[in-house]
């Protein structure tokens, strides 16, 4: 692209050639097209268009190329939405983002619904205006149209889940239901039909429609599919119905999708599948929405809208299926019962015929058992005795109940019969670990009770007691008490719900879900114990607190026993109480979960809190299968979450979980939610059934069971598991096959299901799921809490708001960041109605990295965009890539001319000899490389030229893991060769600065002066050096110096463009005239041709320092002041007349003249000194005067510094100041003495003091000293001992306009030095190395030498 | 002008050169004083040294009279840093001719 724009022909465009572009819109343009990623530009109130290769695919291959056309002609579609947006930034200047807009496009010869995240930014111009606006883009129609269609399917998910599963559901409500959710969100499926087919029928009967307004026009002759469409769908999946018939389109409802209403043109045709049948039970026809093209993912999105809707029929029709099962097992179960009732009395025989030899068989010491056949005589002996009680206890309750049964009254010693039977009972209590504590009273003599009976309300009140209590103690009391005998059975125990109370003696309730050592029982032992006290004429009565305990209360009337004395108590009877209650609670057994797995295929745990029915089970199966055993629900959860068996086979009533609680358990894990489970009870009612069954249990079977039917139940289940288990598989295959991460979470966050792609993305095993959150993944709130909290906060938004998309940073367990874009969105899952979270994730840290680096450039760019100086630059420029790389070190060197030693910039200072030899290195290199990388600490040097002559370089030292180095050299390649641009733009700057420095050097006064002078000057424009104000200080010969102060109209450059030409002129006039009337004069017709000369005011002086006078002329300027040794003031103010060219004509000027005394201070100055607001300009004149009053007596380098600091206004000078000063020298010298050797030292300190009077400084005045101590001492002393008269020396100085006049003469005879060799000739050479001219003229009638020493002020 | 300006002082010791210390202004009226005093103490020793530091004028003259006495013995001068005398030696030449050395004063 970059290639493209540099060749298109610009100058045609509404842009003008690029050398006319404004700086800011080249910057934007050097960005956009260095990126990768989408961006556009729109310059000018025409908004004409540039933009980058990654923004072609959104402009639509039609569309390009499009540089440097108005938006509105490359966008009309969208103008009215983009248009209003560009006008309102270009208008305010405020940036504008919009997320996920519409913005139909015209790409692919189609109106296509598409969206797009993008912000407008304004760029400003050097002006600071907005000049155009820089957009950045990004489509994200996939994005948005996937989020819309999942959610769809979760909703037709959730709606047909709900219609399946309601009393009276088939194909029809369920398609109505599914068809309903569609129309919420029409934008894809416009319109939607179902129709089902009868065997042989020609056409197809409609089942359910919806986004059609007609429905004559679906069910009217020739609409209506024929068997064309079954027979294709029969065949495949389905197909595409294109052209749809005209009347179709019509048909469909409007308001369907945002983008406008064309009438579809296709719709999808596919099959309703059921579950198990070969052929479909219907058809789907569903519109394809005109905006969007049925792609790949499109088309896939119906396939899934048909599979939900099938799936739901399926659901539908088995749900009614299990409905009539559980009605029927319901019915066999009542034929059942009866026969049972019937029956049971027939049991007692073999019962007995059971328990009797196998207690014998225990009990024979003739042929004793083995210990394996014991063990299994055993287990006969105790469930046949276990039988026969339940057996005697209801053939007891049906001829109670039959009033067939009395009691068999005979004298009983209750007192002692009860204590042998707690005593009996005690093994069992104890082995429980509760304690039995009895408080059993004599009674006054033996009672008239059935024993019997007795014996069994005392025993199944002490049953019922070890069994529902876990821990703590058991009391029996009996006593009499006035005639009523109290027998109480008082447990710590969990209690009873205070609403169960009333039932608690009713025939066969049971209290379910409770804690207890044991759940077998039929629920008539309480029952029993009311009945059996009611036939006593007494009354049983309990009190309970839940998880605090129990206390039955039997009260019976004493009944004192006429007869005979009591019979010896019976407790042999009965032991089958004490034998079952012992049966609760092993003895030190292995726990039942810890045996070995042997490895089979599959395996089955059985979960039966019965030991023996657990072994018996556990037996019958290990031959097929790998059985693992539990004695409770909590255990075998806990086997089930560990191994994982193919199906877990449990009974319903178990202690700490039962049956239905370890199912709910199971199906709200999602690792354990598909097990299959089989629940085996003896409670063959059809409230059970149908219980487990609508609790998701797969199968049921009731106890007694067969050998065979267990064996069958467990194999068809764990074969259609099986099958189950491949449509799973199938769903494995099609989540591992996506590009993108998946994973599947419960309401914690744990991950229970994922793809291979996520643990690509991760680099995590895929065989340690299930990851809990967070997972290792998750940067670590310690090392990265950024990270971690970006994490944190979409975890706990998707847990608030249901899902959401995001874009988080994951540590890859390399080390490295991975950033992924993750979309995620909470289902429910149909069987447990948990929360489960689906998600998707994809790696977006290329996309994250550009746009980053984007920003890091533009950062960069907009850093160093005040530098105009490369010195400043190259600080900031290494500063910033010190922040951004997190660098140890930056070098930054330019090398200029052919100087060996570059100019160094250095973070930190000094710069280390390495950097510096990288810099040097890179200096002459073509491109930003990596010169050197070490393992240790992953040190890298990077170093880049700065330039293409090798005349700057850049290099830094970083730390920065391999798989990091080269994103980081390629944004540091970005960075300096932005930099590089800098640079160059700096260069020109510093050059162009420097030649104005020199020219306005050029115009402004001279810097070095006479002595006695001393200059001032302030522009009022930064950062000019000229103003409109000027001094000048002329030489115009030996004792005359020109003086002028002017100031033009305006300040800043113009100024000083009109001011540079007067001064010149002015200077001019002076040298020529030497007259300051008659330069002024001329200097008029001179302003008069100079636009903006006009009303210039001048001040033109020439200072006469030999006869201390000064002759002036004013061009309405501010009259400069003299102030005298002695602090006389006076004004120069007598020659004043109108400013430059103020007048047409020209006039002469007139011209003033004063004298000045030793010493005297001149002032002239430019009313920038003196102005102030709200003040007159005399006002400001006597401050001037008297500052130069108080401080006269400085040296005039001082006395300038001290009226600059004390007139400036609080604010500064705001105007152009101009100052000059000048010190008037004191009079010639002039020393008259005898020349002899005795003058010499007088006439040294004379001159002495003369020249500290003169304001010559002390070196100088050393030199002077000596030059003139030599000229004397040679008139002395070759004149002054030849000479045949006396001879005088005289000796002068004084200050003209160069500089020190010195003159030594004397009347004598001086011999010329060349005649003279030796240490004499030390004396002129000395003269000559003192002073800056030396002037010897001897005569016959004397010697004079002439000194002259420059001075400079 | 009086006596007091120059001075002799002999050498202690061996290591001691005679040194002549001269004070206030040379200058033709009393440099031929100052030459004999120069004179007279370089007959004595071998090396002499001459203290200048304390002399705030002297001109050719003197110059004349310590390249004369320079050139029959070794001699040090003792100058102060700034000032005319330092001025005098270096464009006379005679700083090459003997040794300087900067006062302590």
């Amino acid at each position: 692209m970059a290639a493209r724009m540099a060749a298109f022909d610009w100058s045609a465009s509404l842009l003008g050639p690029v050398r006319t572009w404004p700086q800011s819109l080249r910057t934007a343009v050097g960005i956009c097209l260095s990126s990768r990623y989408p961006m556009v530009i729109w310059w000018g109130p025409h908004l004409v268009l540039l933009y980058n290769d990654a923004w072609v695919p959104i402009l639509g291959p039609e569309k390009h190329p499009a540089l440097g056309r108005p938006g509105i002609d490359v966008s009309p579609e969208i103008w009215h939405i983009i248009g209003r947006q560009l006008y309102s930034v270009l208008q305010t200047g405020e940036a504008t983002f919009s997320e996920n807009q519409l913005l139909p496009a015209m790409r692919f010869g189609y109106l296509e619904e598409a969206y797009f995240t993008y912000s407008y930014s304004a760029i400003r111009d050097e002006s600071g205006a907005v000049g155009g606006v820089f957009t950045a883009v990004s489509e994200t129609t996939q994005r948005v149209l996937s989020e819309r269609r999942l959610r769809l399917l979760r909703g037709l998910g959730e709606s047909t889940a709900l219609a399946a599963t309601r009393a009276g559901a088939n194909m029809a409500s369920v398609c109505a239901a599914a068809l309903q959710t569609l129309a919420d969100d029409r934008a894809d499926i416009p319109f939607a039909v179902v129709y089902a087919w009868e065997p042989g029928e020609p056409a197809g009967r409609l089942v359910a429609a919806m986004g059609v307004s007609e429905r004559p026009v679906l069910e009217g002759p020739g609409a209506s599919p024929g068997s064309a469409w079954w027979d294709a769908v029969r065949r495949g999946a389905g197909m595409v119905l294109k052209p749809l018939p005209a009347e179709w389109g019509r048909g469909v409802q409007p308001g369907a999708n945002s983008v406008g209403d064309a009438p579809p043109t296709t719709a999808v045709i596919l099959p309703v599948q059921v579950g198990g049948q070969d052929e479909p039970a219907a058809v789907l026809v569903a519109g394809v929405t005109p905006y969007r093209n049925l792609d790949d993912d499109f088309r896939g999105f119906f396939d899934l809208v048909a599979a939900q809707i099938s799936r739901a029929v399926s659901d539908a029709e088995s749900y009614q299926t299990q409905r009539r099962r559980a009605e029927a097992l319901a019915e066999l179960d009542r034929a059942k019962s009866e026969f049972f009732a019937n029956v049971s009395h027939e049991f007692r025989t073999p019962l007995t015929l059971i328990a009797g030899p196998a207690q014998d068989g225990l009990d024979d010491g003739g042929e004793p058992l083995g210990p394996a056949q014991r063990q299994r005589m055993e287990v006969i002996r105790r469930n046949a005795g276990r039988l026969g009680r339940l057996v005697d206890d209801m053939l007891d309750f049906a001829r109670i109940e039959a009033g067939k049964r009395q009691p068999e009254r005979e004298p009983v010693d209750l007192a002692v019969a009860t204590h042998e039977l707690c005593a009996s009972f005690a093994p069992a209590v104890e082995r429980a670990g509760l304690v039995l504590r009895t408080d059993i009273q004599p009674l006054p003599g033996p009672m008239a009770v059935d024993a019997g009976m007795w014996e069994k309300v005392v025993l199944n009140l002490l049953s019922n007691a070890v069994k529902y209590t876990l821990a703590g103690h058991i009391e029996v009391g009996l006593r009499e008490n006035y005639g009523v005998v109290t027998f109480s059975v008082r447990d710590t125990g969990i209690g009873i719900p205070s609403q169960e109370l009333p039932r608690v003696f009713e025939r066969f309730h049971r209290i379910r879900g409770r804690a207890a050592r044991s759940h077998e029982g039929a629920g008539i032992g309480l029952a029993l114990v009311a009945e059996l006290v009611r036939l006593h004429d007494g009354s049983v009565t309990v009190e309970s607190e839940e998880g605090v305990g129990s206390t039955f209360t039997v009260r019976l009337p004493y009944r004192a026993s006429d007869f005979g004395v009591p019979a010896a108590p019976r407790v042999d009877r009965n032991t089958a109480y004490v034998d079952e209650a012992l049966q609760w609670s092993p003895p030190d057994t292995a726990p039942a979960g810890a045996q070995a797995v042997p490895a089979h295929d599959a395996s089955v745990l059985v979960v039966e809190d019965n030991p023996d029915m657990r072994a018996f089970i556990s037996e019958l199966l290990t031959p097929y299968w790998r059985v693992l055993q539990a004695p409770d629900g909590r255990e075998g959860l806990a086997l089930a979450r560990k191994h994982r068996p193919d199906l877990v086979l449990t009974d319903v009533m178990m202690p700490h979980l039962d049956g239905f609680g370890l199912l709910a358990e199971l199906r709200g894990d999602p690792r354990t939610a598909s097990m299959p489970v089989v629940f085996l009870s003896a409670r063959a009612d059809v409230e059970a059934a149908v219980g487990g069954l609508a609790a998701g249990a797969d199968d049921y079977l009731p106890k007694p069971f067969s050998t065979v039917e267990l064996l069958a139940r467990v194999r068809s289940n764990l074969e259609m598991a099986r099958f189950r288990n491949r449509e799973s598989e199938f769903r494995r295959a099609l989540v591992d096959s996506m590009q993108e991460g998946f994973f599947l979470t419960d309401g914690d966050g744990t991950i229970v299901e994922s793809n291979h792609s996520l643990f690509e993305l991760t680099g995590f095993d895929p065989a340690g799921v299930p990851y809990p959150w967070p997972q290792p993944w998750v940067p670590a709130r310690d090392s990265d809490p950024q990270g971690w909290s970006i994490n944190e906060s979409a975890f706990a938004q998707c847990r608030r708001d249901g899902g959401g998309y995001f874009t988080l940073p994951f540590r890859h367990r390399d080390g490295h960041t991975v950033w992924v874009a993750c979309s995620a969105a909470m289902v429910t899952d149909p069987h447990s109605s948990q929360r489960l979270f689906v998600g998707t994730l994809r790696d977006v840290t290329a996309e994250r990295l550009t746009s980053q680096r984007d920003a890091v450039l533009s950062g960069f760019a907009a850093a160093l965009a005040g530098d105009r100086w490369t010195t400043t630059l190259l600080t900031h420029a290494a500063e910033q890539l010190r922040t951004v790389f997190n660098a140890t070190g930056v070098v930054a060197a330019q090398w200029t001319g052919n100087v060996a030693d570059p100019m160094v910039i250095s973070l930190p200072a000094p710069a280390p000899d390495h950097l510096l030899a990288v810099v040097e290195t890179a200096r002459h290199q073509p491109a930003a490389a990596v010169i050197s990388r070490t393992t240790d600490r992953d040190t890298v040097l990077l170093a880049a030229p700065l330039d293409a002559t090798g005349a700057a370089a850049i290099g830094m030292e970083l730390h920065v893991a391999e798989h990091a180095l080269a994103e980081n050299q390629h944004l540091f390649g970005s960075l300096t060769s932005h930099l590089a641009q800098a640079l160059v733009g700096a260069r020109e700057y510093e050059q162009t600065r420097a030649v104005a420095l020199t020219l306005q050097h050029a115009i402004l006064g001279p810097t070095q002066l006479p002595h006695g002078f001393a200059v001032r000057y302030t522009p009022a424009v930064e950062p000019l050096e000229v103003g409109g104000d000027w001094y000048d200080v002329i030489g115009l010969d030996d004792d005359r110096i020109g003086v002028v102060v002017g100031d033009c109209v305006g300040r800043g450059l113009p100024a000083a463009a009109v001011m540079g030409q007067l001064r010149s002129a002015a200077q001019a006039l002076l040298l020529r005239t030497s007259a300051p009337g008659q330069a002024l004069t001329a200097l008029d017709s001179f302003a008069q041709r100079v636009p903006a000369a006009v009303c210039t005011t001048v001040f033109c002086a020439v200072i006469d320092v030999a006869n201390s006078t000064v002759c002036y002329s004013s061009a309405g300027h501010p009259p400069p002041i003299a102030v005298a040794a002695d602090g006389s003031e006076r004004f120069l103010d007598q020659a004043q007349s109108l400013p430059l060219a103020a007048t047409k004509t020209a006039r002469p000027r007139r011209e003033g003249r004063i004298t000045l005394a030793p010493g005297t201070t001149l002032l002239a100055y430019t009313d920038g000194l003196i102005e102030r607001r709200r003040e007159s300009l005399t006002d400001g004149v006597k401050r001037a005067a008297e500052a130069l009053k108080n401080e006269r007596h400085r040296h005039p380098d001082q006395l300038a510094d001290y009226l600059m600091k004390e007139l400036a206004p609080p604010a500064g000078y705001d105007d152009d100041v101009a100052v000059l000063l000048y010190r008037h020298p004191p009079p010639a010298l002039h020393v008259e003495l005898p020349a002899l050797t005795a003058s010499l030292a007088p006439m040294r300190a004379q001159l002495r003091d003369w020249l500290t009077g003169a304001a010559v400084d002390p070196e100088t005045a050393v030199d002077i000293i000596l030059a003139v101590g030599e000229a004397a001492s040679n008139a002395v002393e070759h004149a002054g001992h030849r000479a045949s008269h006396p001879v005088d020396l005289a000796m002068t100085a004084r200050i003209t306009g160069v500089g020190l006049r010195l003159v030594v003469a004397d009347n004598g005879c001086w011999r010329p030095p060349a005649a003279e060799p030796g240490y004499r000739g030390h004396g002129i050479s000395l003269m000559k190395a003192l002073v800056d001219t030396v002037d010897i003229k001897a005569t016959d009638h004397g010697t004079t030498v002439d000194l002259l020493k420059e001075l400079h002020a | 002008m009086t006596e007091s300006q120059f001075e002799i002082s002999a050498a202690a010791t061996d290591k001691h050169q005679p040194t002549v210390t001269a004070i206030g202004e040379i200058d033709l009226a009393n440099v031929s004083e100052f030459q004999d005093l120069l004179a007279k103490a370089a007959a004595s020793a071998p090396a002499i040294t001459v203290d200048l530091s304390g002399v705030s004028y002297c001109d050719s003259a003197a110059v004349r009279a310590l390249f004369s006495v320079a050139a029959i013995t070794e001699m040090t001068l003792v100058v102060a840093n700034r000032g005319p005398i330092k001025t005098l030696l270096g464009i006379s030449g005679l700083d090459r001719v003997v040794k300087v050395k900067a006062s302590d004063r």
